[in-house]
C-alpha cells in the first residue's frame, strides 16, 4: 500500500472515532475534547489532500476559535458539566436511533456512489500537485472575489456591532438596577 | 502531501512505509525533542541567574559551574516525585492537558529556521501555521484548569484563554505586516528578504516597523503568559493558576512548555524582525554561499544569540515590572494594540507601495540606512539618559542592600 | 472570471451609497441624540440609491466583478423596491420605536446594511454572492428582532429566529457545496450549462442539493413548511422591524428564488416545479386558514404574509420569464400594501395591536379607517386595488403553465382569507367605538402610509405602469 493511502486511513479513523466520542460522551467538556480530536483529524485530511492552507485554517478557526469559545461557554455557564436529560430514568431504546442513522447512511452512500462526480484534473491522474495554495487564494480573494471579500467585511462589522450592542445592553441593565 | 514532509521525502525516497515512518520520526520528532529540552534547561537556568542578579543575589551556584546543571538535577528530582492526581479530577483530561500544552509549543519549532537549509519543515505557510498552532496551547491550559476540579485553576484557565485568544489578534496583525513586506509566509523566505546589511532587517525597513515589533513583542509576552501578563498564574491571587494541582513530571512538562514557548516566540521575533540567521554584516553573510559549513554555523549562532537576547529581555521585564490588572490587559489589547497594529499595517503597506522594497533599488534602501542611524542614535541617547537618571538610585540601593546583609561588596 | 476593475464600482453604486451612510452613522452614533437625524440620513441614502439604480441602468445590462453579480432590469427593479421599503420603514420607525429603548443610530445602520444585503442578493448570479447577501440580511435581522430592550418576548423571538435561521443557512450552504462539487462552478449560468451538458437533471444528488437550496430559500421567505418562525419573530420584534421583515426581506428572497429557478436550475427541471408547486400550495392554504384564527394584528399580518408568499411563488412555478415577471409584480404590490397595513398598526399604538382595537375606528378617524380598508381590500385581492392585479397575474401564469388545480386552490383560499380581512372592516365600520379616539399620526407616518396607499390604488387602476417595468432577467 502507498504511504498516502495508509496515512489517509489513519486520519480517517482519527476523525471518525472521536466523532463517536462526541456522540457518546456524557461529560460536556469531554465532548468538546473529542471534538478537538475529530477536528484535528479533518485538518490532517485537508493537509494530506494538498489543501494546506485550508488545513491550517481549520486549526485556526475551529480549534483556536470555535472550540475555545465552546469551552468558554461551558465554563461560564455550567455548574454541573454532566449532561442529564429529562428522561434519563426511562431506558431509551437505541434501535430507533440506529434505524434512523442507518437509513441516512444508506441514502447518503447510495447518492454518493451513484453520482458522476466532476473530478478535476489534479486528482484524476492519482497524483497531487503539491503546489502551495496560500498565494493563489490570496490573489483570488483580492481580484476575482473582491466583492464577496468586502461583503464578508460588512458582515463581520454587523456581527461586531450586534455583539457589542447585546453585551452592552446587559451591562446597562445591571447599572440601572444597581 | 505538500511540503509538510519535503525533508522526509528527500531523505528517504523509496524507503517504503516503515522507512518513511521512521524518517518522519527521525527528521521531525527527534531533533525537535532534543533541541526543546536543551533550550528549556538552558532558559530555566538563565531565568534563575537573571532573576538572582536583578535581585542582587547569585542564584544557583552549587551544581556544576555557576549552577549550570541545577535544572538537570531539579528535573531528576521532579521525575522521582509522586504523581498526584487530585480527588474528583477528570483523570483523562488531567493527563492530557500537559501534553496538549507541550505539543502547542513543540510543533512550532518545526518552522523556526537556523539557516537557509537548516529547518525541519519550510512550510510555505510558515507564520500562518505559527498563528494557528498558538491556540492549541490555550486548549491545553483550559483542559488543565478544568480537569483539576479546583476553582483557582478554573479562574486561571479562563484568564489564560481570554488572554491568549485576545492577544492573537495584535500578534497576527504584526505577522500580516511582515507578510506584506516579505511577500511570502515562509519563514525561510522572510529571512531571505532581509539579506544584506543590518538596515535591511525588517525592523528598520520603514518607520512603522519598530512599532510593529513592539506590538509583536508585547503580544508574544501575553501569549507566553509571561510577566507583566502572568495573570493566569498570578500567585498572589490564584495560588498558581491552572497548574496549581500539578506536581512531579506533569508540572515539569508545563514548565518546559512555558520556556519552550518563550524561546519560540523570541526566535520568531528574530526571524521576523531581526534578520534571522543573517548577522547584518554583508561580508560575513556571504560565507553562506562561499563556505557553507562555516556560514551555516555562524548563521545558526546568530539566530540563537538573537533569540536568547529576546528571552533575556523577557526575563528582565518579568523581574522588573509589576503585574497588570485584568481590565488593563483587555484595554491594552483591544484599544491600544489592535488599532495601532492596523494603522501600522496600512502605513507599512503604503510605504512599501510608494517607496518599494530595497532590493528593487527604490528609495527604500537609502531610507533603511538613515532610519537605522536614527533608531540606533535615539536608543543610545535614551538609554544613556535613563542610566544617568537612575544611576545614583540603583547603586545606592545596591550598596545599602548588601550592607544590610553583611556582604562584602567586592567582586565574588 | 475576468477579475474586477475599478469601473465595476460604479455598477454597485446603490450598495456603496447605503454602506457609506451606514458607516457614517456608526462613526457618529454616540454623538447623535435626536431621533430624526438617522431617519433623515436613511431616507436620503435610500433616495440616492434609487437614483443611482436608475443611473446605473441607463447603460447596458452587464455583469460586474467577474460575473459575480449582474446589473440588469430585474436587479434594478428589486433594488428600487428594496430602497423604497427601506425608506418607508425608516419613516415608520419614528413612531414605531417610541419608548422601545432601541438605539436609533444602530437601528438604522442595521436597516441600511440589511438593505445592502438585499440589493446584493437580488443582483447575485453566483452562489457565493447569493449566499453572502442572504446571510447579511439574516444577520442584520437577528439583531433587529432582538434590538428592543424592554421586552423579553423580543429576546425570545430573536433566539428562536437565530436558531432556526442558522439551521436553514447551513442546509442551504450544504446544497450549494454539493452543487459546486457536482458542477465545478458556482456561477448560476455555469451550473445551468453543466446540468444540461452532463445530464444531471435526474441525478439524485443534484436533486438533493436543489431541495436543500430551495428549503433554505423557502425558510428565508417564510413559505410553508418552513414558516414556523414567522409569527413568533413578527410578534416578538418591534412593529417596524416586522414590517421590514415582511417587505424587504421577502422581496429579496423572492428575487433570489427567481434567479435560482430561472437561471441556475433551469425551467426544464420537473423536480423544481414539484417543489415550487408544493411550497406555493401549502403556503397559500396554511396561511389562509391559520390567519382566520388570529386576534393579534402582528400575528395576523404574519400569517397573511405566509399566504402571500405562496401566491408570489405561484408565478415561479411556470419557470418562464412571464411567470417571473408575475412574481416581480406581486412582490412589488405586496411590499407596499403590507407596509401600509403595518403603518396603520403602528399609528394606532397599543390599540392597533389587537383586532378589538379597530372597533368603531371609522366613526372616530374616518381617514385612517379608509386607508386601512384600502390595504385590507388589497390584501384580499379586490379589483381596483393592486392586490387584484397581483393575484391575477400570478394565477394566470399558473394556469398558463398548466397548474389549474393550484390556481383553483389559490382562488378558494383567497376567498377564505377574505373573512378575516373583512372582519376588520366590519369592526371598523359597523361597531361602536369602545376606546378613546387615537392621537393624530405624526407627519412621517402619514407620509409613509400615503405613499403606500397611492401605490396600492394607482397599481390597481393603472397596473401597466408596473407590469411593463417588471421584466424577468
Amino acid at each position: 500500500m502507498e504511504f498516502e493511502t495508509i496515512v489517509f486511513y489513519a486520519l480517517a479513523v482519527a476523525t471518525v472515532i472521536p466523532a463517536f466520542g462526541v456522540m457518546m460522551a456524557k461529560d460536556i467538556v469531554r465532548v468538546a475534547f473529542w471534538l478537538l480530536a475529530s477536528l484535528s483529524g479533518v485538518a490532517g485530511l485537508f493537509i494530506m489532500l494538498d489543501a494546506d492552507f485550508l488545513g491550517v485554517t481549520q486549526v485556526l478557526v475551529y480549534i483556536g476559535g470555535i472550540l475555545v469559545l465552546i469551552l468558554f461557554g461551558i465554563m461560564m455557564t455550567h455548574r454541573d458539566p454532566v449532561l442529564v436529560s429529562a428522561d434519563d430514568d426511562r431506558r431509551r431504546s437505541p434501535f430507533t436511533g440506529l434505524l434512523v442513522s442507518l437509513m441516512t447512511f444508506g441514502a447518503l452512500m447510495g447518492v454518493i456512489l451513484g453520482t458522476g462526480w466532476n473530478v478535476s484534473g489534479g486528482l484524476a491522474n492519482g497524483k497531487l500537485s503539491g503546489e502551495p495554495t496560500a498565494a493563489p487564494l490570496g490573489k483570488a480573494l483580492l481580484t476575482d472575489y473582491v466583492l464577496p471579500f468586502e461583503i464578508v467585511s460588512v458582515l463581520l462589522l454587523v456581527v461586531l456591532c450586534g455583539a457589542a450592542y447585546i453585551a452592552r445592553r446587559g451591562k446597562d441593565e445591571e447599572a440601572s438596577n444597581a | 502531501m505538500g511540503d509538510f514532509f519535503t525533508l522526509v521525502d528527500w531523505a528517504v525516497e523509496d524507503a517504503g512505509f516503515w522507512g518513511r515512518l521512521i524518517g518522519v520520526v527521525a527528521v521531525w520528532a527527534v531533533p525537535i525533542t532534543v533541541w526543546v529540552s536543551v533550550v528549556g534547561l538552558f532558559s530555566i537556568w538563565l531565568e534563575r541567574k537573571v532573576s538572582a542578579h536583578i535581585q542582587c543575589r547569585l542564584g544557583p551556584m552549587e551544581v556544576g559551574p555557576h549552577g549550570a546543571l541545577q535544572t538537570l538535577a531539579d528535573g531528576i528530582k521532579l521525575l522521582a516525585k509522586e504523581d498526584i492526581i487530585p480527588q474528583g479530577a477528570d483523570r483523562f483530561l488531567f493527563a492530557l492537558a500537559p501534553i496538549l500544552s507541550f505539543v502547542g509549543s513543540f510543533v512550532v519549532f518545526a518552522v523556526v529556521p537556523f539557516g537557509p537549509h537548516l529547518i525541519i519543515a519550510d512550510l510555505n505557510l510558515g507564520i500562518y501555521f505559527l498563528a494557528a498552532i498558538g491556540s492549541i496551547e490555550a486548549i491545553g491550559v483550559i483542559a488543565a484548569g478544568w480537569a483539576s476540579n479546583n476553582k483557582w485553576s478554573v479562574f486561571g484557565a479562563v484568564r489564560a484563554a481570554t488572554q491568549v485568544v485576545s492577544y492573537e489578534i495584535p500578534l497576527s496583525l504584526s505577522l500580516v505586516t511582515i507578510a506584506c513586506l516579505a511577500g511570502t509566509l515562509s519563514t525561510i523566505g522572510i529571512v531571505e528578504s532581509q539579506a544584506g546589511w543590518i538596515w535591511n532587517w525588517f525592523l528598520f525597513r520603514n518607520p512603522f516597523m519598530v512599532i510593529s515589533f513592539l506590538i509583536f513583542y508585547i503580544a508574544s509576552l501575553a501569549e507566553c503568559k509571561r510577566a507583566p501578563f502572568d495573570l493566569p498564574e498570578a500567585e498572589s491571587e490564584l495560588v498558581s493558576g491552572f497548574h496549581t494541582e500539578y506536581s512531579g513530571m506533569r508540572f515539569a512538562i508545563f514548565f518546559l512548555a512555558e520556556y519552550a514557548a518563550m524561546y519560540v516566540v523570541s526566535a520568531m521575533g528574530a526571524v521576523l524582525f531581526l534578520g534571522g540567521w543573517y548577522t547584518g554584516i554583508e561580508p560575513l553573510d556571504s560565507w553562506l554561499t562561499t563556505s557553507p559549513v562555516l556560514g551555516n554555523v555562524v548563521g545558526a549562532l546568530a539566530i540563537i544569540t538573537k533569540a536568547f537576547f529576546l528571552v533575556f529581555v523577557q526575563m528582565w521585564l518579568r523581574w522588573t515590572l509589576p503585574r497588570i490588572r485584568l481590565d488593563q490587559m483587555m484595554y491594552l489589547c483591544f484599544k491600544v494594540l489592535v488599532p495601532v497594529g492596523m494603522v501600522v499595517f496600512m502605513a507599512a503597506a503604503f510605504w512599501q507601495g510608494v517607496f518599494g522594497a530595497p532590493d528593487l533599488g527604490g528609495l527604500g534602501s537609502k531610507f533603511g540606512l538613515a532610519w537605522f542611524v536614527v533608531v540606533v542614535v535615539g536608543t543610545t541617547l535614551w538609554v544613556k539618559k535613563t542610566i544617568r537618571r537612575t544611576k545614583g538610585y540603583a547603586s545606592a540601593n545596591f550598596l545599602e542592600h548588601q550592607a544590610r546583609l553583611g556582604h562584602d561588596v567586592g567582586v565574588s | 472570471m475576468n477579475g474586477a476593475t475599478v469601473a465595476d464600482l460604479g455598477l454597485v453604486l446603490p450598495e456603496l451609497i447605503l454602506t457609506g451612510m451606514a458607516l457614517v452613522l456608526i462613526l457618529v452614533a454616540r454623538r447623535i441624540q435626536s431621533t430624526s437625524v438617522p431617519v433623515v440620513a436613511t431616507v436620503l441614502a435610500a433616495a440616492a440609491a434609487v437614483a443611482a439604480s436608475w443611473w446605473v441602468l441607463s447603460k447596458e445590462p452587464q455583469s460586474a466583478f467577474g460575473g459575480l453579480i449582474t446589473v440588469d432590469g430585474y436587479a434594478q427593479f428589486f433594488k428600487v423596491l428594496v430602497a423604497a421599503a427601506l425608506a418607508l420603514v425608516a419613516l415608520l420607525s419614528v413612531k414605531g420605536l417610541e419608548g422601545s429603548g432601541a438605539p436609533r443610530s444602530e437601528y438604522h445602520v442595521l436597516l441600511l446594511l440589511a438593505s445592502v444585503g438585499m440589493m446584493l442578493t437580488v443582483s447575485a448570479v453566483d452562489m457565493v454572492t447569493f449566499y453572502l447577501g442572504l446571510e447579511l440580511i439574516t444577520l442584520c435581522s437577528y439583531i433587529l428582532v432582538g434590538i428592543t430592550v424592554d421586552r423579553p418576548s423580543s429576546n425570545e423571538a430573536a433566539i428562536k429566529y437565530f436558531l432556526l435561521a442558522s439551521f436553514a443557512s447551513a442546509l442551504m450552504l450544504f446544497g450549494i457545496s454539493i452543487t459546486y462539487g457536482l458542477t465545478g462552478t458556482t456561477s448560476f449560468s455555469g451550473v445551468a450549462a453543466s446540468i444540461a451538458e452532463r445530464g444531471l437533471a435526474d441525478d439524485p444528488l443534484q436533486l438533493a442539493a436543489l431541495a436543500l437550496i430551495a428549503a433554505g430559500l423557502a425558510f428565508k421567505i417564510g413559505a410553508v413548511p418552513f414558516h414556523s418562525w414567522v409569527p413568533d419573530a413578527y410578534q416578538g420584534a418591534s412593529t417596524p422591524v416586522a414590517a421590514f421583515l415582511a417587505s424587504g426581506s421577502k422581496a429579496a428572497g423572492l428575487a433570489a428564488l427567481g434567479r435560482v429557478v430561472v437561471i441556475a436550475f433551469g425551467p426544464d427541471s420537473p423536480a423544481l416545479s414539484i417543489i415550487l408547486v408544493g411550497l406555493a400550495a401549502l403556503s397559500v392554504a396554511v396561511g389562509s386558514v391559520l390567519v382566520l384564527a388570529q386576534t393579534d394584528m402582528k400575528r395576523l399580518l404574519a400569517y397573511s404574509s405566509i399566504a402571500h408568499v405562496g401566491y408570489a411563488v405561484m408565478g415561479l412555478t411556470a419557470g418562464t420569464d412571464a411567470g417571473a415577471s408575475a412574481t416581480m409584480t406581486y412582490a412589488f404590490f405586496y411590499v407596499f400594501m403590507t407596509l401600509g397595513a403595518f403603518g396603520v398598526v403602528i399609528g394606532l399604538g397599543a390599540r392597533g395591536a389587537t383586532l378589538d382595537g379597530y372597533q368603531g375606528l371609522a366613526s372616530q378617524r374616518p381617514g385612517v379607517a379608509g386607508v386601512m380598508l384600502l390595504f385590507l381590500l388589497a390584501l384580499t385581492g379586490i379589483p381596483l386595488t393592486s392586490g387584484f392585479v397581483a393575484k391575477f397575474v400570478v394565477i394566470s401564469s399558473a394556469v398558463g403553465a398548466g397548474y389549474v388545480v393550484l390556481a383553483v386552490l389559490a382562488v378558494v383560499c383567497s376567498v377564505v382569507s377574505a373573512f378575516v380581512y373583512m372582519r376588520i372592516a366590519v369592526l371598523m365600520y359597523m361597531r361602536e367605538p369602545e376606546s378613546p379616539t387615537p392621537a393624530r399620526f405624526p407627519v412621517t407616518l402619514s407620509v409613509a402610509i400615503a405613499i403606500a396607499a397611492i401605490v396600492t390604488l394607482v397599481g390597481g387602476v393603472l397596473p401597466r405602469l408596473i407590469t411593463d417595468w417588471a421584466v424577468a432577467p
